[in-house]
């Protein structure tokens, strides 16, 4: 044995060309085996936080199931789906994150009825989530549709800008596409604070009160061709009245809606708050020849038909609306993860202990909507610029297509691997041959093949999954991951990959391998 | 029943060392073709047997045979008592380490092993500790002339240097017969003389058996007996005192 363990050493070692390669090719499938295990379900702590954070969560559940279908979206008139009308009967992340899908009805109830979460519901399912160690917080997006909102506008200094010919008093602004969402004051709510831009924050004295805070960059969306938008925005301090439908539950649990028996009520502004995003810069047509050119840019904000108020005051108003027949109207669930790194992971445990509901992260739906301008609205981008950034073919269900292009770079790391080995071996016939002329039985030659290809795909796959890993390991130290939790990662990670680049090396070495010892020493070396 | 040829010279060994019965190898090359062709052979112990013919005669496939490298499609081989073609292949293998040796027209050493790596190479196969293969190696290696070119790789080196390598690895495990398939075909006339003079050199001064198959007629002048083979088929061309007068 040990004689074959130094021959199979002088061959890696006297073999340098075809090592060298045979390493860096198996490296080359360990890495993008690690990268497709491991990154492609994490994101830096930072990505999406603005997301994360008004969202309340890292994963969303949502009532009903997403069907996506490409045509329609590629269908739609620029600007108009953007913000349809029914967002205000499918509130929430689903209608905020794409609208277009609830206007062309594709957000559809799956088989079991939930038309919302209720208080039990949402307190099971936490409960759940903690059993199976996978959340640290369950939020849900509590919310009530807004039938009709208006304000009187004046004079004052919005963030879309001031309205200097407007004057108290005169007929109100009227729009229908609001609603009201619930927010916790209370500990462990993120806090609105680092979003507010005028006025205050909602705080725990104001739980139970009539107050609000609205979006300030709103008023911006009158800008846009074909949107019923007033141009201004509730000044702080002034008072908006919102107009709730009536909400009973039909017998198979879902929401109905009365607009006859709607109630108006009114809320005071307490402050404007502002979500951004990202900053899209482009260079204009025409522009960028014959030199260098400053490109322009547009800061992006998550603007939204939220009207934010206290998680008591929406209990107080849903009870009213309700006459006590719903005690709480969630569309979607907010499950915070603490970690970016590990996020994807999460999901596909979620979607395994709750298949008839739909979670999808954060980043992965804000990556989705981005890719359609989405979520945030565009003033000064020019449209041939986020046109042409739109898919052209069908979008598919985001989570499954990204899933499948995981498939596809983990079968081609394997096909890789194997290849790898398959040549290392197929190189190796005359040698083979010599050895069995020499008098080395199959077994042994089986051994020192199969030694080599171990050893060098074990060397080629720890130095991929080195590279990949320190990325994801990054990943998880900057997402706060504690010390044992990165190095049990590391570990499940490391045996995964190695195992499955070892594995795949010996099985397609182990075929050629095998059929050549298989054959009489002559006719090896006759075939060379 | 082919020809049977027996050892001419007796009294130098209780008994032969090879015998072949009623071989026969065909290839399917668009119609069958026997490469061997109801072969009848015997060598004794110390013998030097020279197989000539022409090229596509069947020369290497019979020696193939004889040496346990291939398989007959019928007929028996028996080396050294032990019936080769009842053998499976782990016993193949190591019937080919501890009894046989041979050397290749294209010298066939491992490209990348250094000339005392591919003369070590069978030593190791056998489990002998490492000092027993260094010293045996250097031995074989100065026995062929090469001992300032242990470290040298195959490329490095001319043509009957690396057969010389061939043959000093065909004989690291003392093998009770050596087999040679033209190992002068692909040499110059003279190194192809310093070769043959090599062989004749360690049959005589120690006993060495060889079968050589070769279409190199001056092999006869250093053999014991001379064999001629024509479509797989063989025939007696001189026994020792012929071929050697």
């Amino acid at each position: 044995m040990s004689g074959l363990a130094s021959l199979i050493l002088t061959n890696v070692r006297r073999n340098l060309a075809r090592t060298t390669l045979t390493v860096v090719g198996m490296g080359l499938a360990a890495l993008i085996m690690t990268a497709s295990l491991t990154l492609s379900e994490g994101y830096p702590a930072a990505a999406y936080e603005a997301y994360r954070s008004y969202l309340g969560g890292d994963i969303l559940i949502y009532a009903e199931k997403i069907w996506v279908r490409g045509s329609d979206i590629n269908q739609s008139e620029s600007g108009t789906w953007q913000f349809a009308r029914l967002t205000a009967d499918v509130p929430g992340p689903a209608g905020f994150f794409q609208p277009h899908l609830a206007a062309g009805g594709y957000l559809r109830p799956s088989a079991a009825p939930k038309g919302f979460f209720s208080q039990d519901a949402v307190r099971e399912l936490a409960a759940r989530l903690a059993a199976a160690g996978l959340a640290g917080a369950v939020r849900p997006y509590f919310t009530l549709p807004a039938a009709k909102t208006e304000f009187a506008g004046g004079t004052g200094t919005g963030f879309g800008g001031s309205r200097p010919d407007a004057a108290v008093g005169a007929s109100p602004y009227v729009y229908t596409d609001s609603y009201l969402r619930a927010w916790d004051t209370g500990d462990g709510w993120p806090s609105l604070a680092p979003f507010v831009v005028a006025g205050r924050s909602l705080g725990a004295a104001d739980e139970g009160r009539l107050v609000c805070l609205v979006d300030a960059t709103r008023g911006k969306l009158a800008q846009l061709p074909g949107m019923d938008f007033p141009p201004e925005v509730p000044r702080v301090g002034e008072t908006l009245r919102v107009l709730l439908p009536r909400l009973s539950v039909d017998l198979a649990g879902q929401p109905r809606l009365d607009y006859i028996g709607a109630v108006w009520v009114e809320l005071e502004v307490v402050g404007h708050y502002a979500v951004p995003t990202r900053e899209a810069t482009w260079i204009p047509p025409g522009r960028g020849e014959g030199g260098a050119t400053e490109p322009e840019a547009e800061q992006l904000y998550l603007t939204s038909p939220e009207i934010i108020i206290p998680w008591d005051t929406a209990e107080a108003l849903l009870d009213v609306v309700s006459e006590g027949a719903a005690d709480l109207w969630a569309s979607a669930l907010a499950v915070e993860v603490g970690s970016l790194a590990r996020v994807e992971s999460a999901v596909t445990a979620l979607a395994k202990l709750f298949p008839d509901l739909g979670p999808v992260s954060v980043p992965r739906q804000a990556a989705v909507a981005n890719a359609h301008w989405l979520p945030e609205p565009v003033f000064r981008v020019p449209e041939s610029e986020w046109r042409s950034a739109q898919p052209s073919g069908q979008v598919g269900e985001p989570v499954r297509i990204s899933a499948a292009f995981n498939m596809i770079f983990f079968a081609i790391a394997a096909l890789l691997a194997a290849a790898n080995a398959i040549v290392l071996v197929l190189e190796r016939q005359r040698e083979i041959g010599i050895l069995k002329a020499i008098g080395a039985s199959s077994r042994e030659v089986m051994l020192m093949v199969l030694g080599e290809v171990v050893l060098l795909s074990s060397l080629g796959a720890a130095g991929g999954f080195v590279l990949a890993e320190a990325m994801a390991v990054w990943n998880l130290i900057s997402n706060g991951t504690p010390a044992l939790a990165v190095l049990l990662f590391v570990g499940s990670d490391m045996a995964r990959v190695l195992g499955l680049t070892v594995s795949f090396a010996l099985v397609f070495g182990l075929l050629p391998a095998m059929r050549t010892t298989g054959m009489t020493a002559m006719e090896v070396l006759r075939k060379e | 029943m082919g020809l049977v040829i027996s050892y001419p010279r007796s009294g130098l060994s209780p008994g032969p060392i090879l015998i072949a019965r009623e071989l026969y190898k065909a290839y399917f090359l668009g119609k069958t073709v026997y490469a061997v062709n109801n072969v009848d052979l015997t060598v004794m112990p110390g013998e030097f047997l020279v197989v000539l013919g022409p090229s596509g005669s069947g020369k290497s496939t019979l020696l193939s045979l004889l040496a346990g490298l291939d398989r007959p499609i019928s007929g028996e081989v028996i080396l050294d008592g032990h019936v080769l073609t009842s053998l499976n292949e782990n016993q193949l293998a190591d019937m080919r380490r501890r009894k046989v040796g041979y050397v290749f027209q294209f010298f066939n050493l491992v490209p990348h092993l250094t000339a005392y790596q591919n003369v070590s190479l069978p030593i190791t196969l056998t489990g002998a500790p490492d000092w027993f293969v260094a010293q045996r190696a250097a031995e074989l290696l100065d026995l062929v002339g090469l001992a300032g070119r242990r470290g040298h790789l195959p490329a490095q080196m001319s043509g009957g240097e690396q057969q010389r390598v061939a043959i000093a690895r065909a004989l690291a495990n003392e093998p009770r017969i050596v087999f040679a398939d033209e190992p002068t075909g692909n040499l110059d006339s003279r190194t192809g003389g310093q070769i043959r003079s090599l062989f004749r050199e360690l049959n005589r001064d120690f006993g060495q058996t060889f079968v050589v198959v070769t279409h190199d007629e001056r092999f006869a002048e250093a053999a014991d007996r001379v064999l001629r083979l024509i479509d797989g088929r063989l025939s007696l061309v001189a026994g020792v005192e012929e071929s050697r007068s």
